[in-house]
């Protein structure tokens, strides 16, 4: 029988912000911990879970799993007895643990705040911001958190992930508007640059009472932060068990040209570029923190979990992920489109963009067409917004948005210490209402 | 439970002891089967000024956070006139003493983990039998909550809330043709969660037909018709997040929108939010201690009420109405929803359906959002062609100005329904998913842009 921790830490000082001043100052410091147990006889293959003698290796596809977990302190013995109690469920985990393999990133110490200082730093921002745009408000949470992550096991698995982040979350009013907010503003850094918050944050507010039009018709369409709007659709049918069981949009195209050839998308682990853990729930490392499941828009690989890879013959990808008390499934979370190793203007080519700031609530439907409203979108024209454009919609079809239409990821964003960059796709853009 | 609470802070503690059950079942294959229990506390403190919040998983270590906590906030600077005692929001913090724990003796944790997962593989064949289903998932939840509650007024109340329920997803494929709808059933106690496979196997029957037939919708505006699942998030979405108060707090320009006795809709349109309807937004007190009440949102097309919390009902001027939710210990209560429903009007859904020319019938959503524009993702919709449901047709997303759309109410049947997502919940500034109801009857809403 094999046993593995895993374990999710996270110390975290989070400020609410009510119009423009701190209302509430959190503080929380959690341990999240599960203990799985790993039992290879439990499917009744060789009697003894493998040829190693400790169950590390050649499972046979028969293995099981039993998972506890804990939040906080908690008794090892006991949660070892309640994960033996849940192995009787005989719930299949044909992979194998991690094994033999030791690494250590702590990207924690690139800065240090005192809390005082985070909050010190914080009300300086709000001041500025206030004095700055006096026609908004701005509302929600800047976060101090430092996580840590986990996960050994009697395989010789040794693997922690430490890092450190000030995380900006900023809804905007303006003082006149009837909505809930008007535009939204983001930063997340490895440190606490005022300056720079400021500039990413208030960019909306600069040129918000500029109303500027356009054309009806098909254009570019940029996103800084949320490429999933447009990218949810590729996700959720990369899926392994989608693929594998045939339903999906992309089964059994393994191999074709689906997508333009500027199109690569991959499951990208890098903690330096994208903030998060190397590994993944399963202790799963790639080569190079990286592995391609799109290259030059031909489909080579869906995203899979072991268990995943396992069931249906594909390779591991080191996507899993999941609660600290869950079986680990395969999930979309890390991917990333390759960029084009050219700036968001040299993209455009002299052609202006929307830039969505909010596109709340659309979708894709089965077959790939998609549409969203844009509740807040800016004329970007290369190098900057330059004015506010009234409600529009969004459409296009998943093969022409990462086919014909890709234009493709940018290698800058707003601020070069965000891991944000624009992605940018050509749709067709109507008009659906005035300004708000 | 007796703590020490700071003199001249107002102070409170949330005890929350937690069961919960996740059982999943995909192709036949047991993914997951979970069993979560802890007891964990979140403790607040207001100094007059500034809130401070602190969260622990060790109820021994509570008294130390409040001490933490109130050394934290025992700035002098901070201190302001009027005391704290004399302002709204103390007034409105709570100072009951009640115990409320109608679901002691049905505890989904004493049923056996060995007959939840019975029950829901009893499910198994009913799906299976479909010959497009290439991909299934069911899922059985629980959870059991007991809360406690202290404050520095003297506030002491002991409260239970409970679910129960099951998900079944598929997608259905047939070549390139795809189509996935999900079917849920929650409830409040085990018990009462057998006898819908009737309802299963017709969505089943349906759904087939959905996955052959429908073709692409002309994108335009239409009268729309919403089924009463679907009027329930158009109500949710569209209105509900509107009427929590707590982002009208210091907005000159919402609170001039929303004000009192403004004209919203037709005469027939009421909206009503209680945390007292049995269901999954069942909440007898609110994470501040508050009972639950009986708010009128709407009242026959006039904006007559809206949500709050202590801070929020302090700000406008108004009562508290027990809405103050925390989605577990390690957050803050924020202004939410409980269970929220457009009531009943006159028609029939029939009448409304032979009234429409040409419209759509949107029987059932993915999800729905609400901001300045609202939108619905449906999954199952169909044209209605002189005055009759006609074609099954495919549609990303219907959406409509949030400021107009309830004037655009021009039918309500008499056929309320009040039901919920056991599987997921509503999202709010970071707490997802919180366990809701929403409900309605079947409505319809003119000049929908459908895309």
């Amino acid at each position: 029988m094999i046993k593995e921790t895993y374990c999710v830490k996270s110390k975290r000082t989070t400020l609410s912000v009510t119009q423009n001043t701190i209302s509430a100052i959190s503080k929380s410091d959690t341990v999240k911990t599960g203990i799985r147990l790993y039992d290879n006889n439990n499917g009744g293959n060789d009697g003894n879970g493998g040829n190693d003698g400790n169950g590390c290796n050649n499972n046979g596809g028969n293995g099981c799993i039993g998972i506890a977990g804990a939040i906080g302190a908690y008794d090892e013995n006991r949660l070892v007895d309640h994960a033996k109690q849940m192995l009787k469920f005989k719930i299949p985990y044909p992979g194998q643990p991690a094994a033999e393999i030791r690494r250590k990133v702590d990207l924690s110490d690139s800065f240090a705040l005192t809390e005082e200082e985070f909050v010190a730093a914080s009300e300086h921002l709000l001041e500025i911001l206030r004095q700055k745009y006096p026609l908004f408000s701005f509302n929600h949470k800047i976060t101090y958190e430092e996580e840590e992550m986990l996960l050994h096991n009697t395989c010789g698995a040794e693997l922690s992930y430490r890092d450190k982040h000030v995380l900006v979350q900023l809804m905007i009013k303006h003082r006149n508007s009837k909505n809930l907010y008007d535009s939204f503003g983001l930063s997340l850094t490895r440190g606490y640059d005022v300056d720079d918050v400021v500039r990413t944050v208030g960019e909306t507010c600069a040129c918000y009472d500029e109303k500027v039009d356009i054309q009806e018709g098909k254009m570019p369409v940029i996103i800084l932060s949320d490429h999933e709007t447009l990218l949810g659709k590729v996700s959720t049918e990369l899926h392994a068990r989608k693929m594998g069981t045939g339903a999906s949009l992309f089964s059994e195209k393994i191999g074709q040209k689906l997508f333009s050839e500027r199109f690569s998308l991959c499951v990208d682990r890098d903690p330096g570029e994208f903030y998060h853990c190397f590994f993944d729930a399963e202790g799963t490392t790639l080569p190079g923190n990286r592995f391609m499941l799109i290259e030059n828009g031909v489909l080579k690989s869906p995203y899979t979990s072991k268990k995943l890879a396992h069931d249906y013959r594909y390779a591991v990808t080191g996507s899993a992920a999941g609660a600290y008390d869950s079986v680990p499934d395969a999930s979309g979370g890390g991917l990333s489109v390759m960029d084009s190793g050219k700036r968001i203007k040299e993209l455009l080519g002299g052609r202006t963009a929307v830039c969505v700031v909010i596109a709340s609530g659309g979708d894709f439907t089965p077959r790939g067409e998609f549409a969203s409203p844009i509740q807040t979108a800016f004329l970007f024209d290369g190098d900057r917004l330059c004015g506010r454009l009234p409600q529009l919609a969004m459409s296009s079809h998943v093969y022409d948005m990462f086919g014909k239409d890709f234009i493709g990821l940018a290698t800058d964003g707003n601020s070069p210490l965000n891991p944000f960059k624009y992605l940018a796709v050509d749709m067709q853009v109507k008009k659906i209402g005035d300004w708000v | 439970m007796q703590y020490t609470f700071p003199e001249d802070l107002y102070t409170d503690v949330r005890v929350e002891h937690l069961f919960s059950t996740q059982i999943v079942y995909t192709l036949r294959t047991l993914d997951e089967c979970k069993v979560r229990q802890y007891s964990a506390a979140f403790i607040r403190l207001f100094d007059g000024d500034r809130w401070y919040y602190a969260s622990t998983s060790d109820l021994n270590a509570v008294q130390a956070e409040i001490d933490a906590l109130a050394k934290l906030a025992r700035k002098p600077s901070r201190f302001q006139d009027p005391q704290l005692q004399d302002m709204k929001i103390h007034q409105n913090f709570s100072s009951h003493k009640e115990t409320k724990l109608i679901f002691t003796g049905h505890q989904v944790s004493d049923v056996p983990l060995e007959d939840k997962a019975a029950f829901l593989e009893t499910l198994i064949p009913l799906v299976e039998q479909n010959e497009y289903i290439k991909l299934w998932r069911l899922i059985y939840v629980d959870a059991y909550k007991k809360k406690e509650f202290y404050n520095s007024k003297g506030a002491a109340l002991t409260w239970n809330v409970q679910r129960a329920g099951y998900g079944v997803s598929f997608q259905m494929a047939d070549g390139d043709k795809q189509f996935r709808e999900s079917f849920q059933v929650g409830k409040t106690r085990f018990e009462e969660l057998g006898g819908h496979e009737d309802e299963l196997a017709a969505l089943l029957t349906e759904c087939q037909s959905f996955l052959l037939d429908s073709e692409a919708v002309d994108p335009g505006l239409y009268p729309v018709v919403l089924a009463p699942m679907v009027t329930g998030v158009f109500t949710h979405e569209c209105f509900g997040h509107k009427s929590e108060a707590d982002f009208m707090i210091g907005d000159e320009a919402t609170k001039k929108e929303w004000v009192l006795g403004k004209k919203v809709g037709p005469e027939e349109l009421t909206i009503v939010e209680s945390g007292q309807i049995p269901g999954m937004g069942y909440v007898p007190f609110d994470d501040e201690g508050n009972p639950a009440t009986v708010t009128y949102l709407i009242k026959n097309g006039i904006l007559t009420g809206r949500l709050h919390n202590a801070a929020s009902a302090a700000d406008l001027g108004e009562a508290v109405t027990g809405n103050a939710r925390a989605i577990n210990f390690e957050y803050e209560p924020i202004v939410r929803m409980t269970t929220t429903y457009l009531d009943n009007g006159t028609k029939s859904f029939d009448q409304l359906i032979a009234e429409t020319q040409k419209g759509i019938y949107v029987k059932s959503i993915s999800h729905g959002s609400g901001m300045s524009t609202f939108t619905l993702a449906p999954l199952r919709a169909y044209t209605i062609k002189e005055g009759k449901i006609d074609k099954p047709v495919r549609i990303s997303v219907i959406s409509g100005n949030v400021f107009e759309s309830l004037s655009c109410i021009d039918g309500i049947a008499n056929d309320r329904e009040i039901t919920a997502f056991v599987t997921g919940g509503c999202g709010k500034m970071g707490q997802y998913p919180l366990p809701v109801g929403f409900g309605g009857p079947h409505i319809r809403v003119r000049d929908m842009q459908i895309q």
